[in-house]
């Protein structure tokens, strides 16, 4: 019989051999001192791997916790460290919006032509304009009915 | 006893001073005679560059408006820009201020017309869209009141108050006219008078719209055109206000010649009515009026050549005024006299002035009947401006201090003939 080869060795000791080939081996190693040297070196490697294993799941390695850098700012002491311009400009833009919209001038009536005319002629009539200077108004009326066009000379 | 003496001096030389003007109403014939050193070393053309601007028809760089104020320095607006300037009380040109805009409450929008001071202490300017700018003497802007309706007229009294002939369009084709006081302080209203106005009575020449093919053979329909006949405007007969230098309210209606007297607060004082006779529009006026338009007819045809655009056009709108033209004749188109009078004003002693109609063209003659604040008449005179085309309307023609300050037009002036002069009251010496 020949030497037994490493994985034959490593069935043997894992009890996969048949029970036929098993006493062979036996048989082979007791007649050959460097297999059965190859059977115990296996056997104790194992044995140390088994151990190993065992004794990891009686005290597993402690992962070390994740420590991430945590800082509790007092809200105070956050509005304090927002920069001093960009306080004022939260102040002041919407200060502006409000002054601007309070004071900006209503969207009232739009004089017409006509009323521009007669705002006008307030100033116009005097003591000529009856007799001497004939004033007489014209108007341009579209075909809604509205002036667009409103003179005196 | 010496506080007495003064007290009586005081007193003496007041009335002595208020009884200034009414003695030269009594002359008859008053030369308005002026200043030689008011505004003398002015560049006009500098100060006036706008004299011969116009829009449309209309000569608007001759519309402009004053006021004085209480130290003599004039304040004046222009319906060319949207500012206002400022003289100092020798005339001499002092500053511009005001902005066109609408951002600032400052800004103009539409163009101010100076209206008065108020109070010793603010300019104050009206618009055609109802605000009211208030600005102090050196023309910084003070505040600014809107108004919900178009002021046709405004004057300032006293203690803050302000009263305005306001436009109010009403439903039911009217308007309704009222004067009404204004309170600086709380920007707050009372109406002391009102009367509504119908729309669209004023007699008129129709233009029918056209259809005519124009300049590249499209055919277009024209707008209707209204043209009013002379003395229409409403504007001839609505309320005329002033102002007594105690701060009182005058209302002179037009077409009554009443004459109405309120304190600042509106309780009134006194009234009463004009003895003047008002002018019969006579047969002869309205040949006149007739004459002009057909001589405008006349050179409307001569202008429309085969050159002109939509020649088309004008010669229909030509021939539909032609057809129209008796209406200038008929009587039946005006009314069966003038207003009693063209103008109110209040002079720096409290008389008040009422100015007829003037029929002599170019004559610069003005007849006036004066009245003291009691309605006693005092005369009746003639105002004459020898060199200069004065227009009698209180927007250009402000008393103070027994003088008048007016914006005129100097006869035969080479170049720019505009000029802000100030008058002294003279009797007539070459009758």
């Amino acid at each position: 019989m020949k030497c037994l080869t490493n994985n034959q060795i490593q069935q043997l000791l894992d009890g996969e051999t048949p029970s036929v080939l098993s006493e062979k081996y036996h048989q082979h190693m007791n007649a050959c001192p460097q297999c059965l040297e190859r059977y115990h070196q296996q056997k104790e490697l194992a044995q140390s791997i088994k151990e190993l294993i065992i004794s990891s799941a009686r005290s597993p390695e402690r992962i070390p916790e994740f420590r991430i850098p945590k800082t509790i700012i007092h809200p105070t002491r956050k509005f304090r460290q927002i920069p001093g311009w960009i306080k004022v400009a939260a102040l002041l833009i919407p200060v502006f919006f409000v002054w601007k919209m309070s004071f900006k001038p209503g969207e009232d009536f739009k004089p017409s032509e006509e009323n521009i005319r007669m705002y006008e002629m307030g100033n116009s009539i005097d003591a000529n304009t009856a007799f001497q200077e004939n004033m007489i108004t014209t108007k341009v009326i579209n075909k809604d009915g509205k002036v667009i066009k409103c003179e005196t000379n | 006893m010496k506080k007495n003496l003064l007290l009586v001096l005081l007193v003496v030389s007041v009335t002595v001073w208020s009884q200034q003007l009414a003695p030269i109403y009594k002359g008859g014939e008053i030369r308005l005679t002026p200043d030689a050193e008011y505004a003398k070393n002015i560049d006009w053309n500098k100060l006036f560059p706008d004299y011969n601007q116009t829009a449309g028809s209309r000569a608007i760089g001759l519309y402009k408006q004053i006021v004085v104020a209480p130290d003599g320095s004039v304040f004046m607006s222009h319906r060319t820009r949207h500012s206002i300037t400022k003289f100092d009380k020798n005339g001499n040109f002092m500053k511009e201020f005001g902005k066109k805009g609408g951002k600032n409450p400052s800004d103009f929008i539409y163009m101010p017309s100076v209206e008065g001071i108020l109070d010793g202490k603010y300019l104050y300017t009206t618009a055609v869209d109802g605000r009211m700018h208030f600005f102090d003497l050196n023309g910084l802007w003070v505040k600014t009141i809107k108004l919900k309706y178009m002021p046709l007229g405004s004057i300032p009294l006293k203690g803050g108050k302000i009263a305005l002939l306001g436009y109010v369009p009403y439903k039911g084709e009217q308007s309704r006219n009222m004067v009404s006081l204004l309170n600086f302080a709380d920007g707050k209203e009372k109406v002391i008078t009102s009367e509504f106005e119908p729309y669209g009575t004023e007699k008129k020449i129709i233009i029918n719209p056209i259809m005519y093919t124009d300049d590249t053979g499209k055919v277009q329909k024209g707008p209707m055109i209204s043209c009013s006949l002379p003395l229409a405007d409403p504007m001839y007969s609505r309320v005329r206000l002033a102002t007594t230098t105690t701060g009182n309210l005058v209302t002179a209606h037009p077409e009554t010649g009443e004459i109405i007297i309120y304190s600042p607060n509106g309780q009134k004082i006194k009234q009463f009515k004009a003895d003047v006779k008002p002018d019969v529009i006579t047969k002869e006026d309205r040949e006149g009026f007739y004459q002009k338009a057909a001589k405008q007819v006349s050179n409307l045809e001569t202008d429309v050549t085969d050159k002109t655009r939509n020649k088309a056009y004008w010669v229909n709108y030509i021939a539909q005024y032609k057809q129209q033209l008796e209406k200038f004749r008929d009587p039946a188109n005006y009314p069966s006299n003038l207003p009693y009078f063209s103008e109110m004003m209040v002079d720096s002693e409290n008389n008040i002035l009422l100015f007829r109609f003037t029929r002599e063209e170019g004559s610069n003659k003005f007849d006036v009947y004066t009245y003291n604040s009691q309605g006693t008449k005092i005369a009746t005179s003639t105002f004459i401006a020898d060199n200069y085309d004065v227009k009698i309307n209180p927007s250009v023609f402000k008393f103070h201090n027994g003088s008048i300050y007016s914006f005129v037009k100097l006869k035969g002036a080479t170049g720019n003939p505009m000029r802000l002069v100030k008058f002294d009251l003279k009797k007539n010496s070459n009758r």
